[in-house]
């Protein structure tokens, strides 16, 4: 099996609405950015992946739309239903292969411009839960009461992550939300969703990010510091859990332990310097801490704080994360994007100095069933 | 061919097209929707099924086991009681069939079954609704054949009045 390296990356300034930018246009700027970054021409490209949503175009197959502005014409192309960094993973997989030198990765959203509502809604099951206005939302939110009472975990533990990851959002260029907010600010912000505050969700946002993976022999020919992928996974849970399980974040439990195997790690707290997760709502970071084995059930909170102290020897979110902004199925490829920066020393003003190795995560669906991982290194 | 070089800044650039598309659907139920449905309608009756591999009783019905993928035959009587899992208060609405806000929803697990059924709380004080509070179904007397069959879920017993 080849070593496959992430050797290029491009993400856009993340915004509320990118009012003159098409998505062709903001596909196409990320692309250029990207090739640019790993000193690669479109023609170097083997393979395209892209990931969009159809419903959020308004568009059937609306990737066939985009394959001009991807590059993907007269090449390899494929688009996938989810986020970017479950794309990521299967042009790991081609790449591996044997058969493809270079893949390019796309995943973008205009949420901006679906005027139609909670997009949510449309993904939910006609038959049992669309009838009762059920979403990822109502799900989210029932999921956190559920969380904070198993756990007994006060609402300011919840609201601390949003502060914080505010705090670090503010130092990300590409960051919607560049304002630092308070515990109260957050604590007073509506209720949208009991227990769930506005401040606590992730703001949708238009947004895109290019990442390119290279195979062994092209990747070392760049002559530029790497960042390896050592171990990856996807898993997707039961879209209907209960509460014995729904205060655990079984998907991301799995897919993590997979990927650190692969990666050969025994002691995630211990050995990775760095993660990047990306989610919807504020507690589910704490969720995902106990799922990847950082800390155990219920120490999230705990965890978070040491994290935010220095003694947890792990930076959680540099980038500020997906509070910060949050351009729907390209969330997870951004985090990947941030890792790779990160273990090659590129990540500007979010730096972390002396980062080696980086878990990049995204959990996502209703009630985070289904998550994606990818483990990077130097 | 004339080389323009420089866009006029005076021209105000064109910046949106509205759209709309229009997306209706009509799903069919199938033969296990379409009993559970009827159940619901004609008996006032919640059938779930159980699993003969690995023991879980399910809800909503379907062919297959949603734990271990094993197909599901065994159709079972549910009680139209049960406990609060989780909840949460509702702003904004986001069904078709508007339900007016603010308004309760929870996760119930009913007696006996391992997945919970999401539904609807009534006839309770927000501030009175608590995780574990046992509940009962509220059925309407018209019934369509439709999850709001039941009008909501209500608490089981009075909470005693306070006194302080
Ligand atoms: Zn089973």
């Amino acid at each position: 099996m080849e070593n496959v390296a992430v050797v290029g990356w491009a993400q856009s300034d993340h915004r509320d609405t990118s009012t003159l930018d098409t998505r062709h246009s903001l596909v196409y700027k990320v692309i250029t950015e990207a090739l640019a970054s790993a000193g690669l021409s479109i023609q170097d490209i083997d393979i395209v992946f892209s990931t969009g949503s159809d419903v959020v175009d308004g568009g059937c197959i609306s990737g066939c739309d985009m394959v001009g502005a991807l590059g993907g014409h007269f090449r390899e192309e494929s688009r996938i239903a989810g986020d970017g960094l479950h794309a990521a993973m299967l042009a790991q997989m081609r790449i591996s292969s044997g058969f493809y030198n270079t893949a390019l990765i796309v995943a973008y959203s205009k949420n901006s411009e679906n005027m139609s509502g909670r997009k949510g809604r449309k993904m939910s099951d006609p038959f049992f839960h669309r009838p009762l206005g059920i979403d990822e939302l109502v799900v989210g939110a029932m999921q956190e009461r559920a969380y904070l009472h198993r756990y007994k975990i006060a609402p300011e533990e919840v609201a601390g992550v949003a502060v914080r990851n505010r705090k670090l959002g503010a130092g990300n260029p590409h960051a919607r939300l560049r304002d630092p907010v308070t515990l109260k600010d957050v604590l007073s912000s509506p209720e949208i969703m009991s227990p769930i505050r506005e401040m606590e969700a992730s703001p949708y946002s238009d947004g895109a990010c290019a990442v390119i993976l290279a195979e062994d022999r092209s990747a070392k020919s760049m002559g530029r510091k790497l960042a390896w992928i050592s171990g990856s996974a996807g898993i997707t849970a039961s879209f209907q859990p209960g509460s014995d399980v729904i205060t655990h974040a079984s998907s991301a439990g799995k897919a993590t332990r997979l990927a650190f195997a692969a990666a050969g790690i025994e002691d995630p707290s211990r050995e990775l310097d760095i993660i990047e997760a990306g989610y919807q709502y504020a507690y589910q970071e704490l969720m995902l801490y106990e799922a990847a084995g950082l800390c155990g059930p219920g120490e999230g909170p705990a965890f978070l704080r040491a994290v935010e102290d220095g003694s947890a020897g792990i930076e959680a979110n540099p980038s500020g994360g997906s509070l910060c902004d949050d351009p729907r199925l390209a969330t997870g490829l951004i985090r990947l994007a941030e890792a790779a920066a990160q273990v090659t020393g590129r990540a500007d003003e979010r730096q972390v100095p002396g980062a080696r190795k980086a878990l990049a995560l995204v959990a996502t669906g209703m009630g985070i069933q289904c998550t994606g991982c990818i483990v990077v290194e130097r | 061919m004339r080389h323009i070089t420089e866009i006029s800044s005076k021209v105000e650039p064109v910046t949106f097209v509205e759209d709309e598309l229009e997306l209706s659907f009509r799903y069919w139920y199938g033969e296990h929707y379409g009993r559970f449905y009827a159940e619901l309608r004609d008996n006032r009756r919640i059938l779930g099924m159980r699993c003969e591999k690995c023991g879980s009783v399910l809800l909503p019905p379907r062919p297959y086991c949603g734990f271990c993928h094993a197909p599901l035959r065994t159709w079972v009587e549910l009680s139209d009681k049960g406990a609060v899992d989780t909840f949460s208060i509702v702003h904004t609405p986001n069904a078709k069939e508007l339900i007016e806000t603010p308004y309760a929803c929870a996760m119930i697990k009913l007696d006996g079954c391992d997945v919970p059924l999401y539904h609807l709380l009534g006839e309770v004080e927000f501030k009175d609704i608590l995780t574990g509070m046992r509940v009962t179904a509220v059925w309407e007397e018209v019934r369509k054949g439709a999850l709001r069959d039941i009008r909501y879920f209500r608490p089981s017993e009075q909470r005693s009045i306070r006194s302080d």
